[in-house]
């Protein structure tokens, strides 16, 4: 799995071709400039084998765009990257916390992917969705933002995640603090503070914490700065979109939206 | 040169002071005018980072036309022209101004409630009466609009303030309300599942608030439907043309009737054939015979 980020040579009028989960992407040069094209597969499929940049004829029906480079070194390279906007999780059932409990959900989040062509001066030729996803609103009618919509099974063991090139795992520890049960229906994560790690298993970002206290307090929400302990060592292979804001405090668990706030 | 020396001799002995007070008002204005121009952009830039575009251009509007005046008043100064009387005249003529200017100064004073109001800043999509546009810009007088079809109007503040005004862009989300009628025959159960599907997949419709869908009334003609979809401001002709195809789309995929609306008669009897009488009048033998001469014409009365 770590082959499908690896940088790869392209030749003039080559065409490389990258696949896994709902995504195909192709990249071809063209004298001075880079084509790029992508095809999603229908919902709910997936294309069934995961190809790392391999050399395949030029699709014949294929939508192609066209990126400027000149001056630039014939080599290819995609990076995974967190989603441009916030996703909001919602488990597939509703999830209960009693007081004083404290457990670590994980959280596979889809990811985008960055084309970068070039060895010692880079260019970023784009940025694409893996796969498309619905929006959504987080917060009140009159206020509030724009966010991803995710359904997710919130797993307790991160062995049950498969693998996959185009996800990275979330791993978010819910504490909660308050003396009345914690009864949420969905989540808003902000992936623009999350970096990804690649491990053996995959790709996982860093760890999310979030302690409830009441819909009075507000939650207190906490980034970690390293590789969660479950990846330790593993190598940082994307920042942040933004800088962690340390001492986030926001209000969460809104009983009226259910929100959750990371 | 005797007659260059005689000319300013003249004018320093006799008009020195006119000259002092023409090159004064020269400076005046020459000084005034885009001093004043940089200072109302100033004071318009900094008001419109604090607070809103609206607000800078009314800043710089109110500060141009002070500026004007006290420039008027130093001009005036200098000419010599008494301004306690020129004041104490513009007071009497303040009253018959006044009468004839009732409408603008209360378009002014309308103005400046909008502004403490707010109800629509510049950029937002507004709906004033039947007038739909975008707000171009807020003046003292009127408000312009900028019409869809890039039409320009102008509005007095006045009439915004006796009028109902609907924001269409002043909260981020919006509904989209469709009112949609199904046969009588069709299952309501499953024209609601259809729905609640296209939604789902329709990438402009937000997953949250949930969109509503509500089985209405029992129409005349259909099984009448509320169709409500959630989208961004921005995605309005986006989610419309896309949605209306896709439940056209889906409706005739799944057999789904869209019935128009019609009139059944009955004529005491809904099982009975309902009875209708041929007339054949001398007009349409006439006629018959003219198509087919040949023909002998039969009486069709029954």
């Amino acid at each position: 799995m770590a082959a499908f980020w690896d940088a790869v040579e392209i030749n003039e009028g080559d065409c490389r071709l990258w696949q896994a989960g709902p995504l195909r992407l192709w990249v071809r040069q063209v004298g001075e400039e880079w084509h790029v094209a992508t095809e999603s597969a229908n919902e709910k499929e997936k294309f069934p084998d995961i190809i790392s940049g391999e050399t395949t004829a030029v699709p014949e029906d294929a939508q192609w765009q066209r990126w400027m480079g000149r001056g630039v070194e014939h080599v290819v390279q995609l990076s995974p990257l967190m989603p441009d906007r916030a996703v909001v999780v919602r488990p597939e059932m509703p999830l209960h916390m009693a007081y004083g409990q404290k457990e670590m959900f994980f959280v596979n989040i889809p990811l985008w992917i960055r084309v970068v062509a070039g060895k010692g001066k880079k260019i970023t030729i784009c940025e694409q969705a893996s796969q498309t996803l619905s929006n959504t609103w987080f917060g009140l009618p009159v206020q509030g933002e724009l966010c991803y919509a995710l359904n997710t099974k919130a797993r307790t063991g991160i062995e049950e995640i498969a693998p996959n090139p185009l996800t990275a795992v979330c791993p978010l520890v819910i504490s909660n603090l308050y003396k009345e049960p914690l009864n949420f229906e969905r989540l808003c994560i902000r992936t623009d503070h999350l970096s990804i790690y690649e491990t053996e298993n995959g790709l996982i970002t860093n760890e999310v914490r979030v302690i409830y206290q009441g819909e009075e307090q507000m939650s207190r929400i906490k980034y970690g700065k390293k590789p969660p302990a479950l990846a330790e060592g593993s190598k940082r292979v994307a920042d942040p979109r933004k800088p962690i804001e340390n001492n986030l405090i926001r209000k969460s668990f809104n009983n009226f939206m259910q929100s959750f706030e990371a | 040169m005797e007659w260059f020396d005689k000319i300013i001799q003249g004018l320093s002995a006799e008009n020195g002071q006119m000259v002092n007070s023409i090159l004064r008002i020269v400076a005046i204005l020459v000084l005034g005018i885009p001093l004043l121009h940089l200072l109302s952009l100033l004071a318009a830039k900094l008001t419109k980072k604090r607070f809103s575009e609206h607000s800078g251009i009314l800043v710089r509007k109110l500060l141009g036309y002070t500026g004007y005046i006290i420039l008027l008043i130093m001009v005036l100064n200098q000419l010599g022209v008494k301004l306690a009387a020129l004041l104490g005249a513009a007071g009497i003529a303040g009253i018959a101004i006044g009468f004839a200017a009732q409408t603008s100064v209360s378009n002014v004073i309308s103005g400046i409630f909008l502004l403490s109001e707010k109800p629509f800043q510049v950029g937002d999509l507004i709906k004033v009466g039947e007038t739909l546009g975008v707000v171009h810009s807020i003046d003292l007088l009127s408000i312009k609009l900028r019409k869809l079809d890039n039409l320009f109007i102008r509005i007095p503040n006045e009439t915004i303030i006796k009028t109902e005004v609907t924001n269409i862009t002043r909260f981020p989300i919006r509904r989209m309300d469709i009112d949609i009628g199904v046969a009588y025959k069709e299952d309501v159960g499953k024209v609601k599942e259809v729905l609640a599907d296209l939604a789902s997949k329709n990438p402009y419709c937000l997953d949250e608030p949930v969109p509503l869908i509500l089985f209405k009334n029992f129409g005349n003609s259909a099984l009448e439907f509320l169709y409500g979809l959630w989208f961004f401001k921005t995605d309005y002709l986006a989610l419309r043309n896309s949605i209306m195809q896709e439940i056209k789309e889906r409706f005739d995929a799944e057999g789904i009737e869209i019935p128009f609306p019609h009139r059944t008669l009955y004529t005491g009897s809904a099982t009975d054939p309902f009875p209708i009488r041929l007339v054949d009048t001398d007009a349409d033998k006439a006629l018959r015979k003219q198509a087919d001469p040949d023909s002998s014409s039969s009486n069709a009365s029954q």
